[in-house]
């Protein structure tokens, strides 16, 4: 028990402190226009990054048809319904272990 | 900030969303933007997606980081510590509850077995 809180904030503290350092620096900093622009900068390689996770995520599944209904209701759900997240969570899990029970069976 | 209970509103949104944050956190990303930049007014688009940049421009654990930012910005240092132990601290107690769990699960499974294979 000790060991694991040991561990994991051993993993997490110090870059978590390093990093933190540096931000509030930067931060501080944001007046100047190059930093600006580079912070513009970094959030949108960032932002790409993210969907380009979510891509990499979703094609090992790209044969499955219940993956793509799935995803297609988690992003109208959030996306353009706006509900909240935990109502989307609970609404396509449920579906999607339903599926793959269908799937399982039909298998079978 | 001026409201004395913004950190806890805060702190206790980080556990309720860490705790669901299946597929990491960046996947409750836009609940936590609603909730710090359109519900409480702590603080602008531009400042959020600043700390998005940073934490993902420095390397080491990147969501933790941009929470404690943004705990940083809500109640200063303290807010920092209690928004990062708010993110990471949720999932590892369900990880390490649900692998004992498991374990005894499986454990008692495996008696179950071979008590039925020897008989």
């Amino acid at each position: 028990m000790i060991g694991a809180i040991a561990a994991a904030s051993g993993f997490v503290l110090i870059p978590l402190t390093i990093g933190f350092l540096l931000g509030v620096l930067y931060l501080e900093h944001t007046h100047l226009a190059v930093l600006r622009r580079v912070l513009g900068g970094v959030s949108s390689v960032a932002a790409g990054m993210l969907i380009a996770t979510g891509i990499r995520m979703l094609l090992p599944h790209r044969s499955r048809s219940q993956a793509w209904i799935v995803a297609g209701g988690a992003i109208i759900g959030l996306a353009l319904a706006k509900l909240p997240l935990l109502v989307v969570l609970l609404g396509t899990t449920s579906v999607s272990i339903v599926l793959a029970e269908f799937g399982a069976a039909n298998s079978q | 900030m001026s409201d004395p209970a913004a950190p806890i509103a805060l702190t206790t949104h980080l556990v309720l969303l860490s705790s669901i944050s299946f597929g990491g956190f960046p996947s409750v990303l836009p609940d936590v933007r609603n909730f710090v930049v359109f519900v409480h007014p702590w603080m602008t688009d531009r400042e959020f997606a600043n700390f998005f940049a940073l934490a993902q421009a420095i390397p080491g654990p990147n969501m933790i980081l941009m929470m404690s930012l943004v705990g940083w910005k809500v109640w200063g240092i303290p807010g920092a510590i209690a928004s990062a132990v708010a993110t990471f601290g949720p999932p590892c107690v369900i990880y390490f509850v649900a692998h004992r769990i498991w374990n005894r699960l499986l454990a008692s499974w495996q008696r179950t077995v071979r008590v039925r294979l020897v008989r």
